[in-house]
């Protein structure tokens, strides 16, 4: 396994419209066959970061500031012919919901298949085999038939399924998924992640957005909690759910519902996450935080180191040290 | 449901309609001063009825509209001819009868509805999405206040302004009559300025839905070429409900080329209609109006069908599950 | 909060106030006043009514009036600033006339059928039952009858009299208004303020007309506003068949038919009625998207 990073975010920033930032200084790296979980509450910015890496930004959103490495490239400086080289074929991406990701007046074949042809990999036979083949991969029953079909005429697990199968089939460096498993059942979920578990075994790099610690700590190595676009702790998997630092993790652990493979009483944090159009001055979190003491909470805090891999961005963690 | 009980119920309405359509006109036309046999007099000087050979003819008018014969009774005649085709013999034309006449100038009318539509349909979806991919550009602006131009003004109007433009200062081309196909470019053009406009701000805004649809983000993420998303994944996917909007506008236009027809002096349907309604020829009136009403109601059935037929998600029916929730 | 996001938060509430204090009237009317081409159209079509109400001051000529020494005489030549007709007729003194044709039948048309529509719709939404279906049934016949073929057939019936031309154009165009009255007052019925006002006791008619009508103004204007342009070229389009107003009072459709006829000898026939046709349709539409964007504001112009 090589140690050096398969992506490397710094410094990310992106606004919309004139005033918006949704992405505020975001860093992060991801490593091969090590899967990176970035959590937040919807709104937090998750998916604007991914998003902005790889490019497919709505208009209304500029990107304005920092670098995201990979291959020895910065993907944000690249511009949209390289970058479009890059995605779907090295940098491949699973959506929330696949009834609205996939195009439902198209075949799965043809979805499957056209991007192997506008990134040169292979001819329209071979593909249609190598399509198949990813099908059968995610556990498609009779994947010939089946690719013969519209997307919604398969059940909402075997629709999610086929579209990791589409963004497999391209055999990408690192894997994007955004929500994977919020729009589909249990049962679903359970075969979901595994799937992406085990395309991380086998070398794939996986970055996974959600907003639930329970799905997030099934496979991932590592860690990054977002809140109102920036990046507010940063740790391994396993210290994060064991001793949290930011008391926005510690209320995300205590309203995740599924922790210790038990399901919990659930205690939302209270409040909503601020608009961003009009963010709280200093830590965004602190009208909602249950420790927040006035006005120290209301000057900027910058991330602070707190021990080997980790960071965590609220002043209390080096008093409570 | 069933295709067939679909098809079906849609056709029993469509026959009740036309029912009532032609009470409707009868018992209008009835209300209109004199009666026919009166007006049949009246216009037998006017139009040199009886003429000319027809006696079998003027023998039919008598039977059919008669003095003697009752109104209701005058209906049912016209109606039990109307089934088999046959509408009896016109006013004006005397010497010939009104399905002929509908035989004989509808093609007009419909070639250019069909090709106004087509001509609106090349014009209005390369200006659409050149809008979409531009929102709220100057460009965009600008197309649209032109659509906006193509849509407040009637086909005759526009065609006025070609003649103006076309025949007087180019004389490049007639300005109507019916000679030859150079006499097909000035209405085909007048009458598409209106559907296209409808149709491009349609296409406009069915464009700019389509590309906020995540699939179409996927498929930029998959490293798609810009172009080819465009036109495979969201193109694609705006132009099948075009077929809406496009069918009931080709079914109005085929009852609508009147005023071009008369401006342009093209034996249409429309033309012979409205000539008709001057010379209040009664069975020619009766004839045409069930005909056209009988046209628009085919027509919007036929779209109807043809869209189920166009998206899969409706072709293949039962065939969407959502389950997992 | 900072104190000068809650100085900036006051002042978006107060200006809430105030706007939510105003009717929804007023409201409208301040948009539509910020609509540049709409105000501007406005002007110029309340100088066009005025026109017309005051033809007989401002036409040079009556319009069957004939200079006979001066027959098909171009623009600009004397005494006719847009030339003569055929039988040496003022054209601008025609149009002038045609205008007060044009305007008098859209309006008259219009105010029918808002009349209808009103009436009818406010029983079918209100009554519901019978009322309703009768209509619907009704609608449905209509939609299968393009209006233009019904305002022939009544025309036809009617005779060619401005009266006819009213009441022809006005029946075939009040369907999709009194549906759409229907359905606005579907809507407004449901509403929390009616259902309080019928627990207190107030009468059907009371409530039609006190609540459910001055809120369902909004889109029944822009319908109208759009309905005034299209009753001007049902006008015209009619006297372009031959079945409008009774010769010689002029109509635009009739000048234009007329000049496109003599098109070669005398283009400036066709051209003064094209345009003036044009501009006046042109400008009414701009109102109708005026009143439109005034009542819905958030919608994007389609």
């Amino acid at each position: 396994m090589n140690d050096e990073a398969l992506l490397s975010v710094r410094d990310l920033r992106t606004t919309f419209g004139s005033s918006l930032t949704a992405v505020d200084g975001v860093s992060f790296d991801v490593r091969r066959g090590q899967a990176l979980a970035i959590v937040g509450e919807s709104g937090s910015g998750k998916s604007v970061t991914m998003r902005s890496v790889m490019g497919i930004l709505p208009r209304t959103a500029r990107i304005t500031g920092g670098q995201a490495y990979f291959g020895g490239r910065d993907l944000l400086a690249i511009g949209d012919k390289e970058l479009r080289k890059i995605r779907g074929r090295e940098i491949a991406m699973v959506f929330q919901s696949a009834m609205e990701a996939m195009n439902p007046t198209l075949t799965l074949e043809r979805q499957l298949t056209e991007h192997l042809i506008w990134h040169g990999l292979c001819n329209k036979a071979e593909a249609r085999k190598r399509a198949v083949r990813a099908l059968g991969d995610v556990g498609i029953p009779d994947p010939e038939k089946r690719i013969r079909t519209y997307p919604f005429q398969l059940s909402g697990g075997m629709r999610q399924r086929a579209m990791i199968a589409m963004a497999m089939v391209t055999e990408p460096d690192l894997l994007i998924a955004d929500e994977p498993t919020t729009a589909v059942d249990v049962t679903v979920q359970r075969q979901i992640l595994d799937l992406l578990k085990g395309l991380k075994d086998r070398g794939t790099g996986v970055i996974m957005i959600t907003h639930d610690l329970g799905v997030a700590r099934y496979f991932c190595d590592d860690a990054v909690v977002m809140y109102a676009g920036r990046v507010v702790e940063r740790a391994p998997m396993a210290s994060l759910l064991d001793d949290p630092r930011h008391p926005y993790t510690v209320g995300l652990l205590g309203s995740s519902v599924e922790v210790g493979g038990r399901e919990l009483a659930l205690r939302p944090i209270p409040g909503s996450p601020p608009d961003l159009s009009r963010r709280p001055v200093g830590c965004a979190f602190h009208p909602r935080c249950p420790r927040a003491e006035l006005p120290r909470c209301q000057t900027e805090q910058e991330i602070l180191t707190i021990g080997p891999d980790r960071d965590a961005a609220c002043w209390k963690v080096t008093v409570d040290a | 449901m069933g295709l067939a009980v679909y098809i079906g119920k849609r056709l029993v309405r469509l026959v009740l309609s036309l029912i009532a359509v032609s009470i409707l006109t009868f018992t209008l036309l009835q209300l209109a001063p004199g009666n026919f046999a009166d007006l049949q007099r009246v216009n037998s000087g006017a139009t040199n009825f009886g003429g000319v050979g027809t006696e079998s003819m003027v023998g039919e008018l008598e039977t059919r509209y008669g003095a003697d014969v009752p109104v209701w009774k005058q209906y049912l005649i016209f109606m039990k001819g109307a089934v088999v085709w046959d509408f009896g013999p016109s006013y004006k034309y005397a010497s010939r009868n009104v399905q002929d006449i509908i035989a004989e100038a509808f093609p007009v009318s419909a070639t250019l509805a069909l090709l106004a539509v087509l001509l609106a349909l090349l014009i209005a979806v390369p200006v659409g999405v050149f809008a979409a991919l531009r929102q709220n550009s100057k460009t965009d602006h600008g197309t649209m206040f032109v659509v906006t131009l193509g849509h407040a003004l009637p086909s005759y109007l526009s065609a006025a302004f070609m003649i103006l433009l076309f025949s007087a200062t180019l004389k490049l081309l007639p300005s109507g009559g019916w000679n030859g196909p150079k006499d097909l470019i000035l209405p085909v053009l007048a009458l598409s300025l209106g559907p296209a406009a409808v149709l491009a701000r349609y296409v406009r805004s069915s464009m700019l839905e389509t590309l906020r649809e995540e699939y179409v983000t996927a498929a930029i993420a998959k490293g798609g070429p810009r172009r080819t998303v465009i036109v495979r994944h969201a193109l694609r996917n705006s132009l099948i409900p075009l077929v809406t909007v496009a069918g009931p506008l080709l079914a109005a236009l085929m009852t609508g080329t009147v005023f071009v027809e008369a401006l342009l002096r093209i034996p249409g349907l429309g033309l012979y209609f409205a000539n008709a309604a001057a010379s209040r020829d009664m069975p020619l009136l009766m004839g045409t109006a069930l005909f056209f009403a009988l046209i628009l109601m085919v027509t919007n059935l036929a779209v109807d069908l043809i869209y189920r037929f166009l998206d899969p998600r409706i072709r293949t029916v039962g065939g969407v599950s959502d389950d997992g929730h | 909060m900072t104190a000068t996001e809650g100085i900036s938060a006051a002042a978006g509430e107060s200006e809430q106030a105030e706007r939510a204090a105003r009717g929804p009237l007023a409201r409208a009317w301040s948009r539509f006043r910020k609509h540049r081409l709409a105000f501007g159209s406005l002007i110029f079509c309340s100088l066009l009514i005025i026109t017309a109400i005051a033809a007989p001051l401002i036409a040079p000529y009556g319009y069957e009036e004939t200079d006979i020494q001066h027959k098909l005489a171009g623009p600009g030549s004397e005494g006719h600033l847009l030339g003569t007709d055929l039988l040496g007729r003022d054209i601008l003194s025609r149009l002038i006339y045609g205008l007060q044709t044009a305007l008098t039948v859209a309006f008259g048309a219009e105010l029918t059928a808002l009349v209808l529509a009103l009436a009818i719709g406010l029983l079918a939404g209100y009554l519901g039952g019978r009322v309703e279906s009768l209509l619907m049934a009704f609608t449905d016949v209509m939609y299968a009858f393009p209006s233009y073929l019904f305002a022939v057939v009544m025309v036809t019936v009617l005779g060619r009299s401005i009266f006819a031309l009213v009441v022809a154009i006005g029946i075939a165009s009040w369907v999709t208004q009194a549906r759409l009255v229907r359905a606005q007052v579907m809507t407004i019925k449901e509403r929390e303020y009616v259902e309080a006002a019928r627990s207190m006791g107030a009468k059907g008619s009371t409530i039609a007309i006190r609540y459910i009508l001055p809120n369902a103004i909004g889109p029944i204007l822009v319908t109208t506003s759009f309905a005034i342009p299209a009753a001007i070229a049902a006008e015209a389009g009619l006297a372009l068949l031959g079945l409008g107003v009774q010769p010689p009072t002029p109509s635009w459709g009739a000048m234009i038919s007329e000049g496109s006829r003599y098109l070669l000898a005398a283009p400036h026939m066709l051209v003064a009625p094209a345009v003036l046709f044009a501009l006046t349709l042109l400008a009414f539409t701009w109102i109708g998207d005026g009143v439109r964007d005034a009542f819905d504001p958030s919608g994007e112009q389609r």
